[in-house]
């Protein structure tokens, strides 16, 4: 569980963000949306730590992370997957070498034990025979699944994810989705992704936070989303509800 | 003017704390090993080329400039032989090629480093627990500060070798006047100083192409410019040092 209690942050006069709280559950996905330069990847930093927060604190499984010296913050960070925007491959390793990475630098696995968990967690994420091609030669779906390939291989408990969609067709941008849901639940990880992508929000958000103006504005359910009374995010909202109503 | 020299405090700071963070004990040392030797054949196996044209074509300008300047019979003819080879292994090999390896393999630095940075891959190594600065930053410097003396005693010996051969062909010089030229009244101490010239500069330009490149922040243009400011600091720390280590070793 994750649990963010009051934080803010500042870039110089400037505060992106004021006072938020949020629990992030083991097992669940919860889903960080907003639109955009409202603090969603400001947030995410924070509770990861690349961004120190001005106050308040980030606290895995009972455990102060923002109070944590350089090596405790370490361990914990060998326990944290993220899915990056871009994906943020490594150029210069190929798709093997991408996910046998964290594998590399922190495990004491042999070569064979190494090679084994890259090809589970590239068949896990649909990406078989691909191991030796380098990033420049895979498409952007492909790239955000070698990115959960190499955010699970150290079997993470917290999973984080900006932006998994950004950039993709809808049916890959499904792909992710599910993938994402999916493992959260098999691998009982808890689960923080951001997102502005309402479809996202529908499938796999089993909480919603909704962010305005660095603040929280709003918390529920992907369900009690679409009858909010809340002004802001039935604006944020407004399309998807229209897609929903058509559905019906 | 308060506004500059502040920036350049900060500057100077920043460099400081990254260079305390880069200098710390790597993750795992078969794969630190590995990256060193990665580093010594991108950053100094690849320059091998430019570094052996640059030479050549140095010593053989060298050698007719001083042949045409020692136009007097008051000078004996090897004097162009002592001359080139002064002036190549005390100034035109150690600092001449490493302003050239400034722009070269300081952009390449401060390109890599920047890229990864606006790409997010150094945080996907720091979200990895991986000190990012030891990782990407220190075995650059190891493999520059290792491999550019090798480059630049090569460099030496290119350049006086071209001037003896274009020498010749131009027939400015004699092999005998020239060969005695390069070994009359020879110190060994020259190469030692600029040897240690040229670790000075390896490093200057690792670290500072390096600091460019990891503090980059934006997109491809910014990239860009982190690269060309990096081979502009290295090369003005490069003359200024130059300064230094030449009143320091040789005054």
């Amino acid at each position: 569980m994750i649990e963010v209690k009051n934080i803010s942050k500042s870039f110089g006069e400037k505060q992106v963000m004021k006072n938020i709280s949020l629990v992030a559950e083991q097992g669940k996905t919860t889903l960080v949306i907003g639109g955009s330069g409202h603090g969603k990847t400001v947030l995410m930093k924070s509770i990861v730590g690349l961004e120190e927060v001005d106050i308040g604190a980030v606290f895995y499984d009972g455990r102060n992370f923002s109070e944590m010296k350089h090596k405790q913050r370490k361990a914990v960070r060998q326990e944290m997957g993220m899915l990056f925007q871009g994906a943020a491959l490594f150029d210069s390793l190929n798709v093997e070498e991408n996910v046998a990475f964290p594998l590399s630098m922190f495990s004491e696995m042999s070569e064979e034990e190494k090679l084994e968990r890259v090809n589970f967690c590239l068949k896990r994420v649909n990406l078989e025979n691909m191991n030796t091609l380098y990033p420049s030669e895979i498409s952007g779906g492909m790239k955000k699944r070698v990115g959960i390939a190499r955010a699970i291989a150290m079997n993470p408990k917290y999973l984080f994810c900006d932006e998994p969609n950004s950039g993709l067709d809808p049916l890959t941008a499904v792909v992710i989705d599910d993938l994402i849901k999916e493992i959260t639940r098999e691998f009982n990880i808890t689960t923080i992704v951001n997102t502005h992508d309402m479809n996202s929000v529908m499938n796999i958000g089993d909480k919603v936070i909704f962010i305005y103006k660095g603040q929280k504005w709003w918390e529920g359910s992907s369900k009690g989303i679409l009858h909010t009374d809340n002004k802001e995010v039935s604006e944020f909202v407004g399309t998807a509800k229209i897609l929903k109503e058509l559905k019906k | 003017m308060i506004r500059y020299f502040s920036g350049i405090f900060m500057h100077i700071g920043r460099y400081y704390t990254l260079m305390t963070q880069v200098f710390s004990k790597p993750e795992k040392k078969p794969i630190f090993r590995k990256r060193i030797f990665e580093e010594i054949d991108k950053l100094g196996v690849s320059s091998l080329p430019i570094v052996i044209i640059i030479s050549f074509f140095m010593g053989a300008v060298i050698t007719i400039q001083a042949a045409f300047g020692f136009e007097s019979p008051w000078l004996p003819l090897y004097a162009v032989g002592v001359a080139t080879r002064d002036s190549v292994i005390l100034e035109f090999a150690p600092t001449l090629v490493s302003l050239i390896l400034a722009g070269k393999v300081g952009s390449s630095i401060a390109s890599e480093i920047g890229t990864m940075r606006v790409s997010e891959q150094i945080d996907a190594l720091e979200i990895m627990g991986v000190n990012s600065a030891t990782h990407l930053i220190l075995p650059k410097i190891i493999a520059t500060v290792f491999i550019n003396p090798f480059l630049i005693i090569l460099s030496m010996f290119t350049g006086i070798l071209g001037g003896l051969l274009l020498g010749i062909l131009t027939g400015v010089v004699t092999p005998y006047e020239y060969l005695y030229g390069i070994q009359y009244d020879f110190k060994l101490y020259n190469v030692t100083y600029a040897l240690i010239k040229t670790v000075a500069f390896a490093f200057i330009i690792s670290t500072v192409a390096s600091y460019h490149g990891y503090f980059t922040k934006g997109g491809a243009l910014e990239v860009g410019r982190s690269s060309t400011t990096a081979v502009v600091y290295s090369s003005l720390l490069i003359l200024l040092f130059n300064f230094i280590l030449t009143q320091l070793l040789l005054a």
